[in-house]
């Protein structure tokens, strides 16, 4: 009988056939049992009772099933709410019935996700936005100085870390960078931009503050991360500028005087790799006079690749520095010569890493 | 899409991986999977990343190094770099990984007793 009740058409056939026996079959008893007999009474009680079975056929095996279906399929388009057709029939109204219900599962699935990436992307967009008001929107003035910085993360949450922070007569400067990006990086960003704010305000020295730093970030952080970062501090009263680095990237320094630029080793390790890096951190003197320049920058800039894959590199941000530090005379202006010379450079490579440049001009 | 090919063997009493190629976005989830469970199923006292053909690393390959680095220090065993090319070396000095990962110019001299 499966067979009869898979196919909607065999399964009318069979019950017309039934039908047709049981009401010509009772229109001849009934004949028998008054008596009479005519050929058209029979055709006419035939065809009468072939047209209520029809009828009762298309409302009970056509109409139902497709309107218990249309109206689910009503309520989903006009995005009402809507429910399993639940259905014993084995034919194409079975078919019908089941593919609704798996579409409407598989989109109550996909709808779900959609959600959840909503969802995800609004708090990536919070967590940008706290990361950028951890970034400073305006850097403090510094007598004796005058800064200007900028970083781009490659995605949302960004690695990189600047700002420029006034304790006492103290002013220090830093750029860090966090192995990789996204949100891993950013938290331990703000974490650690969080202990170099607390720590300015407790120390006077930029060793101290990177030294407390580290303490505290390495035993918060997983081990395969960790900050490098240079340290610059500028005595407001004596007009000296430090440094301390931290495994970071070299340290350029343009001289009025000579008219060249000079790369330092930031020397130190990155924080976060060893418990104490109080043995191997120091704060050196760097000669910073009137009309120098000093530029901070994290590794996308020197690793940003162009489209035949060559690296911008450390002698073309030296050269550029030597060749527009001599021209400008506001840090700005030197930031904007070299973020043009680097995008000329770049051109349209999408570049995987976050991007942080700091120009200073000694007033 | 950069290169890397990862290659082990054992030499007395060390183990050896050899990188030759590039450790950089595309490929530093390889290295991560090949390597953790070499470092975690490590027996040999000394554990030898040869990076004689290794031509770049970014800073999550580091963070990677500096990871295993920790775990086999935790089981008294010792990583070792091996023929560390210019390139990475500058990395390597710069980030301060050298002052704690020892390096060596090659593979006898890194496991000479």
């Amino acid at each position: 009988m499966d067979f009869f009740r898979k196919n909607l058409f065999q399964k009318y056939i069979l019950f017309v056939l039934l039908l047709f026996i049981v009401t010509f079959g009772g229109i001849f008893i009934a004949m028998q049992f008054f008596g009479r007999s005519s050929f058209w009474l029979t055709v006419a009680g035939g065809l009468g009772a072939f047209a209520v079975i029809s009828i009762v056929w298309y409302f009970l095996f056509f109409h139902q099933p497709l309107h218990k279906i249309l109206r689910e399929m009503k309520a989903l388009l006009a995005g009402k709410r809507y429910h399993r057709v639940y259905t014993e029939h084995l034919d194409e109204w079975g078919v019908l019935a089941n593919f609704f219900n798996d579409v409407t599962k598989n989109i109550e699935r996909i709808s779900v996700a959609v959600k959840e990436g909503e969802r995800m992307s609004s708090e990536l967009t919070i967590a940008s936005d706290i990361q950028k008001m951890v970034l400073p929107i305006t850097l403090p003035q510094v007598p004796g100085l005058d800064i200007f910085a900028s970083t781009r993360p490659a995605v949302e949450i960004g690695g990189d870390n600047y700002d420029v922070i006034r304790s006492r007569n103290n002013a220090f400067i830093y750029v860090g960078d966090v192995t990789g990006h996204g949100v891993p990086a950013g938290l331990v960003m703000i974490m650690a931009n969080t202990l170099i704010d607390t720590f300015t305000e407790m120390y006077q020295s930029a060793y101290d503050v990177v030294v407390q730093t580290n303490r505290m970030l390495k035993p918060r952080i997983q081990t395969t991360m960790f900050m490098t970062m240079v340290m610059l501090r500028f005595q407001e009263l004596e007009k000296k500028m430090y440094y301390v680095g931290c495994g970071h990237e070299h340290v350029l320094s343009f001289q009025k005087k000579t008219g060249k630029c000079e790369a330092r080793q930031s020397g130190g390790i990155a924080l976060g790799m060893v418990p104490d890096n109080s043995r191997i951190v120091r704060e050196e003197i760097l000669p910073f006079d009137e009309g120098d320049f000093i530029l901070l920058y994290s590794d996308g800039i020197v690793e940003a690749k162009n489209t035949n894959g060559e690296q911008f590199g450390l002698k073309r941000l030296k050269e550029a520095m030597e060749k527009f530090a001599p021209v400008s005379h506001r840090a700005e202006e030197l930031f904007t010569h070299i973020t043009t010379e680097f995008s000329n450079f770049v051109e349209n490579q999408i570049q995987g890493d976050d991007i942080t440049l700091m120009a200073i001009r000694r007033l | 899409m950069a290169f890397l090919d990862i290659q082990q063997r054992l030499e007395g009493a060390a183990t050896i991986v050899s990188l030759n190629g590039e450790i950089d976005k595309s490929t530093v989830e390889k290295f991560k999977t090949t390597l953790v469970p070499l470092v975690d199923s490590a027996v040999s006292p000394k554990f030898l990343l040869d990076c004689a053909n290794l031509k770049f690393i970014n800073s999550e390959g580091i963070g990677l190094f500096m990871s295993f680095h920790a775990k086999l220090a935790k089981k008294e065993r010792k990583l070792l770099l091996i023929g560390i090319q210019p390139q990475v070396q500058d990395v390597f000095e710069l980030i301060g990984l050298t002052r704690l990962i020892p390096a060596f110019p090659d593979v006898s001299s890194a496991i000479a007793p």
